[in-house]
């Protein structure tokens, strides 16, 4: 098909190759949270005393924990929690930040004033920290650790779709556009988010990895998604494991983690247009032949 | 239209003030448009010129004065849709800059169409925009960032007529065109006056450009008006210091570099 | 005949594309500027006005190519030593820019500005730079030289700032001045003293200089000669008060009927359909052949050259025919 081959062609071009990479990696981890049940070899909490600390084998592609639950269908089933913690906290964020910052760039004055420095003021709250005391009030478990990072993730997004919205809202199109009768409502949507809608998933990318990071750490230290729950945080914190030797137990969400979270980070930039950094960046061939030219040029003169 | 419509000026400001905190931007400006007519503003920067578009399209409200466009008072904020889309069926602006006054993610058919629709007029006329100002099939479906500047404005111009205005005013609007586009532009301006009646407002600092397009000219300077009248009065035999200076500060063949 | 300060030979600029390929913005630019001389370089958009300056003082973006050569009073520009070519951007040209607001530093005072290149580069005593400084800015028509060495360029009006930037390019005695679009930003009664400034310091110091704009009418009375460039060449090249007369290649008369006058509405400006190109967008034959109202099937196919014609240098296959054509109807 014509139209999948050019806009395969045009995501490339728009992503580049770490974003591409990125994608993949993180379309894989989705597909297999999704589809988990169908997917993991076995029950991810099944445990079978026999198997404890067993090895990689044909029974278990990585191995089995402690009390012998297989490892990578943990690994499979923990994607859903650690997905779905970041997910709400981006999407609860997103819904109360993006109206609060659209309405301050559009009226600008002392309504953007009062917005933006209580952004700043959560903005100057740790959210970890913000965690902790919820959970210390409401006791541990996934809800009020989501309900705290999703207050602290607020200002992370709003700040820049505002910032994203105020460079909008002075753009003389804004301007045409409200000398045509159309209301704010309509110009700050369908135009002016939409135009910014590229900064918006790009930021909202980078959140999702900094708040997967966030509960992990809780998750860690027990104070979000709880034990027997499959779930990357938790399995880092199998303190027992690594004791005993079977780094493998820990390494391995250790690693989902990180590679997820930095698949976030690169596609997020990618999406809002930040060029990626100079040494992943292929100069065009023409380029470097022409400095080469120069140089011998400059030499021979 | 009835013929007291007809006879009506398109717009009429009388005792036009804006002041920004101490800086008196504009100061007792008065001027009238006749219904079809064209006048030209001009001055440098600082004159007051732009303030005055804002005030008439409604971005900017008056300390004190009256506007009236084709007999209809504007000179407070619009309540409501429904006056809002009146008052843009009256009067539209075209802006200077053609990179940044068209919303980059919609092509100008899809512009144009909002506008329609949002006008409740039938959306068959698109065809008829596109063509009055010399788009291509192409041009017309392509996003702004695949135009050049020319074709840009050709869009926004469009896109102002879409809603069928009384008065189009021309801010600034051919001054950042290249010369050979410029002059492309004007001749539309003028064949668009010719067939559909409307009235123009044209802000430039560009006393040719004025004089192309315009029958009356006012000059303004520093939110004052200094002269106005025919276009061949003022400019041919300026009443006054500044507007002579104006003129001679054009270069012409055989002008002079030291004044 | 003297020898030239500035002399361009089939000057070519290519820049690389991301895509691995190249693009041609300037297409084998000859000029020669002698001492002393002020020649306008005129076009639009594409036309590669601004490219040639940056060639002259080799401030090419890092993805460009120049071919040919620049020589300043005889010694290629484009392959000399770091060294040399610091001294020649120090003291041999001096380059006016078209927005002084985003050239000058605008957190240091006007005279730190001026200075800097004195005391930094020649060693002059701060107290003695200073002293030329405002002597310098008193011949460009400021008033309270000592004053406004002290303001931030924040604190002067645009207009100000220009001659502040004029004064600077002086201050470093340069032989050649590159004055790149130096009043469009400004307001014309403005324009008028800046360009007037300009004038009379050149001619008084016996400088060259190369004045880009778009406006044919202003680089006519500022200028000697005048090339008119349409994507990356020059089509055109006569002396400025017999231009408008002698006119003879088919874009100059076109820019020429586009300018609505002050003097006198007409009836429809003789616009030129389509848009201004660049050089690598062009075919193989003339570049404004698919906009001219004169072009054949040869002028798509063949390149024309820069030949002599009426007292000027003109491109065009077809331009003894039009001449020819245009005397014949006037008469």
């Amino acid at each position: 098909m014509n139209s999948v081959k050019s806009t395969w062609k045009r995501l490339n071009k728009a992503l580049g190759r770490s974003g591409m990479l990125s994608l993949a990696f993180l379309v894989v981890v989705l597909l297999a949270a999704v589809l988990a049940p169908l997917v993991a070899p076995a029950d991810p909490n099944q445990s079978s005393l026999l198997d404890a600390y067993a090895g990689p084998s044909g029974a278990h592609l990585l191995g089995a924990d402690g009390i012998g639950r297989d490892l990578l269908s943990r690994l499979i089933f923990g994607a859903r929690t650690s997905l779905l913690g970041p997910a709400l906290i981006v999407g609860v964020s997103l819904l109360i930040g993006i109206p609060l910052a659209l309405l301050a760039s559009w009226y600008g004055g002392w309504v953007d004033g009062v917005v933006a420095r209580v952004f700043d003021l959560v903005y100057a709250l740790p959210g970890l920290l913000l965690a902790v005391l919820t959970v210390a009030l409401f006791g541990p478990g996934l809800t009020p650790a989501v309900v705290a990072l999703s207050i602290a993730y607020i200002p992370f997004l709003a700040r820049i779709v505002r910032a994203a919205a105020r460079q909008q809202r002075v753009s003389p199109y804004v301007d045409a556009l409200a000398v045509q009768g159309f209301g704010m409502l309509r110009i700050t949507v369908r135009h002016i988010l939409r135009n910014i809608a590229p900064v918006v998933v790009g930021q909202a990318a980078i959140a999702f990895g900094y708040a997967l990071l966030d509960l992990a750490s809780l998750s860690y230290l027990g104070l979000a998604v709880q034990a027997p729950t499959p779930d990357w945080g938790v399995m880092v914190s199998d303190s027992d494991a690594m004791l005993k030797g079977y780094w493998l137990q820990v390494l391995a969400p250790g690693v989902l983690i990180v590679l997820t979270v930095l698949a976030l980070t690169v596609l997020g930039a990618r999406i809002s247009g930040e060029k990626p950094p100079g040494y992943l960046r292929r100069r065009p061939a023409k380029a470097v032949a022409a400095e080469k030219n120069r140089t011998t040029v400059g030499a021979a003169a | 239209m009835n013929a007291v419509d007809a006879q009506a000026n398109a717009v009429e400001v009388r005792g036009l003030n804006k002041f920004f905190k101490a800086h008196h931007a504009v100061v007792d400006v008065d001027f009238d448009v006749p219904a079809g007519g064209s006048l030209g503003i001009v001055g440098e920067s600082g004159s007051g010129k732009t303030t005055i578009a804002r005030m008439l399209v409604g971005l900017e409200r008056p300390t004190s004065g009256t506007i009236a466009v084709t007999g209809r008072d504007r000179s407070r904020p619009a309540r409501g849709a429904r006056e809002r889309g009146r008052r843009a069926r009256e009067l539209q602006i075209v802006f200077q800059d053609p990179y940044t006054s068209l919303d980059p993610s919609q092509s100008a058919r899809a512009a144009i169409e909002e506008v329609l629709r949002h006008h409740g007029r039938d959306l068959s006329l698109t065809q008829e925009l596109v063509d009055q100002v010399g788009l291509t099939e192409r041009q017309a479906s392509a996003r702004p960032r695949d135009l050049s500047g020319g074709q840009r404005q050709r869009v926004a111009i469009a896109r102002a007529l879409a809603a069928s205005p009384k008065v189009l005013v021309l801010d600034e609007a051919v001054s950042a065109l290249d010369v050979s586009i410029q002059a492309q532009v004007l001749n539309l301006l003028a064949d668009i006056r010719a067939e559909t009646g409307i009235a123009y407002l044209l802000i430039s600092h560009d006393l040719a450009v004025v004089r192309q397009l315009c029958d009356t000219v006012l000059v303004l300077r520093r939110g004052r008006v200094v002269e106005q009248g025919q276009c061949e009065r003022v400019l041919d035999a300026p009443a006054e210091d500044y507007t002579r200076a104006l003129r001679e500060a054009v270069p012409v063949p055989g002008w002079s570099v030291n004044a | 005949m003297t020898a030239p300060l500035l002399e361009l030979a089939g000057l070519t600029v290519d820049i690389a594309t991301e895509d691995g390929g190249s693009r041609t913005l300037l297409d084998g630019v000859d000029l020669t500027l002698a001492p002393g001389e002020a020649l306008g370089l005129v076009g639009e958009s594409g036309s590669g006005k601004s490219m040639t300056v940056r060639a002259i003082t080799r401030l090419l973006p890092r993805t460009a190519t120049a071919a040919g050569a620049v020589r300043f009073e005889g010694e290629d520009v484009l392959t000399m030593g770091a060294g040399r070519l610091r001294g020649y951007r120090d003291s041999g040209v001096g380059l006016v820019f078209q927005d002084p607001r985003a050239h000058i530093n605008p957190t240091r005072k006007i005279g730190a500005f001026l200075i800097e290149a004195l005391v930094g580069n020649r060693k002059v005593p701060k107290r003695e730079a200073l002293a030329r400084a405002a002597k310098v800015l008193a011949e460009v028509g400021i008033d309270d030289p000592q004053r406004r060495l002290r303001q931030y360029p924040h604190e002067v009006s645009g207009g100000m700032l220009q001659r502040v930037m004029i004064a600077s390019v002086l201050l470093a005695e340069p032989r050649l001045i590159l004055a790149d679009e130096p009043t469009t930003a400004l307001d014309v009664t403005i324009q008028r003293e800046v360009v007037g400034i300009l004038d009379r310091l050149r001619r008084e110091r016996g400088m060259g200089m190369v004045f880009i704009t778009h406006d044919l009418d202003l680089a006519l009375a500022v200028c000697g000669r005048v090339a008119v460039m349409y994507a990356g060449r020059i089509v055109e090249l006569r002396s400025a008060d017999t231009l408008h007369e002698r006119a003879a290649h088919p874009y100059t008369l076109g820019l020429l009927g586009s300018r609505p006058s002050i003097d006198a509405r007409v009836e429809r400006l003789t616009a030129i359909p389509g848009r201004p190109v660049s050089a690598f967008e062009s075919g193989p034959g003339c570049a404004f052949a698919p906009r001219c109202s004169f072009a054949t099937a040869a002028c798509e196919t063949t390149p024309p050259t820069l030949t002599e014609f009426d007292g000027g240098l003109v491109r065009c296959l077809r331009v003894e025919e039009i001449h020819a054509a245009r005397t014949e109807v006037k008469a």
